[in-house]
């Protein structure tokens, strides 16, 4: 095993045990509080923030955006990016989509837009790992790619006449929650103890702070960035598939931009873009703000013009507050 | 003997020559026209455009191949140009919203010699430069729906988007006469086209001073956040009287998805769009909407591709612009329209 504590850090904070660290992390408990606080001051300022409607809707946001960011979480641990996630969301919805309008079967047709985003993340990882070029040249071009298909594949068609069950997927409440928020619960489960209790889940970390090292320790580094840009992939797919329910159509600009907001909920989250940092909490909890921040625009009527930078400082000062507290 | 043969032949030769120049004459008399003829088919001839041709070809470059909303036009374009029966069209644009994309397309365009180019611009002067390089190379350019005013460009068709944005704050304005607070859904801030229509809703609604206009919210013509915002903004707004959608977004989804935007018009809000294309027509017929301000996407590609065969065949110079008639749906004529809407498949 090597002397890698970075790795070594990086996976027992993601392991370790008791209250604080059940939460994941004491920086994520500390992201924690200050979502609350913000939550806390939206509801000070606008009375419908905490009103059940809003709520859901800014859980079913949330859920889409953390679901994506969710498998970009694996991809900026191994120290790659992944900017495809938006176009493999809107080729999946809209396959999805599409095979259903037509008449098929509504498991098959989710079945192969899932399947759509995993081959989209071997594209991706093939070309990483066993071709050597780098992630940001080959997910940029698998962006425009996957796009252009998207826009071929129905000559720039919305698709709509979606079954009723398939539709109700997207946001019918379960025991008081929309059933997405379910799904992103039990995806965040699972990566939780992916990373944080397999052997592969260690060897991503081992190969995002230290790939030579890691791969003179025995880990099979090829074949482990080949699984996280797939995971990636697969995790846009599921979301992809769960906002054209949501919306009970495919529109063929689903997910354009998409790519820039995951990103930014991973690191907000407290993942580091040079690789072997970042947990499965931290996504949810900067997924949460990157919602929260969309909600106050329309709550506090932020002036139309603005919109665009007022996320980008929020986004920027998160960013710079994780970055200082983790340098004291 | 030699000399009476010699004459013979002389006149043999004769008689074949006279009767190769008479037969000559002949043939030229049946070919070659009279001189009033001549005059006449030559003054047809100068009066024929110097640009016809025997075909076109046309292209048209929407804003984004991913806005469904284009696809009517093309629809209406390629109708027109299956009519005319000897003009090829072209769709090409950029995959997303993007002006520089267009301002390159337009330089290949050049390059390819298309005869004709009609443009949806991205940026009402970014494309300026691109138009004018068209022009001078001999290609005429029309912008339709958003236009560079600016630009060489020949005519923009379009609506008169002032005068949409301003009927629909009319429409609302009278559905309001007790005045309240309006909210009003967006795309792309500074979209020309959109700018205008947001500058002629201020106007039409200005009529009744007790409307307040309490948020102008952008989706950035992204379907899901239009949804999103609209489903925010009612229930964040409980005193909310009106709702105006700048364009059709929210109604590209399915409607069910828009739970509270239904109950706002069952309790009596009241909901307006501009555009009337099928999603927004059965807002109108489910209870989604009460009004739209329509007119027709695909009358934009029969008139831009009209116009331009017209200008390179005839010789006819468009008027500027070339306006698109509005109309009103509402509660009184959704069935007619619905109706119209599945016959055409939107080609109306």
């Amino acid at each position: 095993m090597p002397n890698n504590n970075l790795a070594n850090s990086s996976w027992n904070q993601a392991n370790s045990k008791g209250l604080l660290s059940a939460l994941g992390r004491f920086s994520d408990l500390r992201l924690l509080l200050a979502i609350v606080l913000a939550m806390a001051v939206l509801g000070f300022l606008s009375e419908a923030f905490f009103t059940p409607g809003n709520l859901s809707s800014v859980g079913l946001y949330w859920s889409f955006v953390a679901m994506a960011a969710l498998g970009q979480l694996f991809v900026v641990i191994v120290g790659g990016i992944d900017l495809s996630v938006g176009s493999t969301m809107g080729l999946s919805g809209i396959v999805t989509a599409s095979i259903m309008a037509d008449g098929g079967n509504p498991y098959f047709a989710v079945a192969v837009g899932i399947a759509i985003g995993v081959a989209v993340g071997l594209f991706n990882g093939f070309f990483v790992a066993y071709i050597g070029i780098t992630s940001f040249i080959v997910t940029l071009g698998t962006l425009q790619l996957v796009r252009g298909i998207t826009l071929g594949y129905k000559q720039g068609q919305a698709v709509s006449g979606l079954p009723e069950a398939f539709i109700k997927i997207g946001s019918t409440p379960f025991l008081g929650f929309p059933i997405p928020l379910w799904i992103l619960a039990g995806l965040a489960i699972t990566v939780w103890l992916f990373l944080s209790r397999t052997a592969q889940g260690r060897d991503i970390y081992a190969v995002g702070s230290n790939q030579l090292a890691s791969g003179l320790a025995g880990v099979p580094v090829k074949r482990r960035i080949l699984l996280a840009f797939t995971l990636s992939g697969l995790f846009a797919s599921i979301a992809g598939v769960l906002v054209t329910a949501r919306l009970g159509s495919a529109v063929p600009n689903a997910g354009v931009g998409m790519e820039l907001i995951v990103i930014a909920a991973v690191v907000i989250g407290g993942a580091s873009l040079a690789g072997g940092r970042g947990t499965a909490l931290g996504v949810l909890l900067g997924g949460l703000l990157i919602a929260l921040v969309n909600n106050a625009l329309v709550l506090l009527a932020v002036p139309t013009y603005w919109q665009q930078s007022f996320i980008g400082a929020v986004i920027l000062a998160a960013a710079m507050f994780d970055l200082i507290r983790r340098r004291k | 003997m030699q000399f009476k043969n010699m004459k013979r032949v002389n006149a043999v030769i004769a008689a074949l020559t006279l009767g190769m120049v008479l037969s000559g004459c002949a043939t030229a008399a049946e070919t070659e026209p009279s001189a009033e003829n001549t005059t006449t088919e030559a003054s047809s001839e100068a009066s024929k455009c110097e640009t016809a041709k025997d075909s076109y070809t046309f292209a048209f470059i929407p804003k984004a191949l991913n806005n469904p909303v284009f696809e009517i036009t093309r629809q209406g374009a390629d109708d027109k140009a299956t009519e005319l029966g000897n003009v090829t069209l072209e769709w090409v644009g950029p995959a997303t919203t993007d002006a520089a994309a267009q301002s390159q397309i337009i330089d290949d365009l050049v390059t390819r010699g298309v005869d004709g180019i009609v443009l949806s611009a991205n940026e009402a002067t970014a494309l300026d430069p691109a138009i004018g390089r068209a022009v001078d190379a001999g290609i005429p350019v029309f912008t339709w729906d958003s236009d560079a005013p600016e630009s060489k460009r020949l005519t923009n068709i379009a609506i008169d988007q002032e005068a949409a944005g301003k009927l629909a704050g009319e429409l609302l304005a009278a559905a309001l006469p007790e005045g309240g607070e309006v909210a009003v859904l967006t795309g792309t801030p500074g979209a020309l086209n959109l700018e205008q229509r947001l500058a002629g809703f201020e106007a039409g609604i200005a009529s009744n001073p007790d409307l307040e206009i309490i948020a102008v919210d952008p989706n950035f013509d992204d379907v899901q956040r239009a949804v999103e915002i609209v489903e925010q903004r009612i229930n964040a707004s409980p005193n909310l009287a009106g709702y105006h959608f700048v364009g059709m977004w929210p109604f590209f989804a399915d409607l069910a998805s828009m739970p509270n935007l239904q109950q706002f018009v069952a309790d009596g809000g009241y909901v307006n769009s501009l555009d009337s294309l099928e999603g927004a027509l059965n807002a109108v017929d489910q209870g989604y909407a009460n009004e739209l301000v329509g007119y027709s996407w695909w009358g934009f590609g029969q008139t831009g591709v009209q116009a331009m065969y017209d200008l390179l065949n005839d010789c006819v110079t468009p008027a500027d612009p070339i306006y698109t008639e509005l109309f009103v749906v509402d509660e009184s004529n959704i069935d007619e329209y619905i109706q119209r809407q599945e016959e055409t498949g939107g080609a109306f």
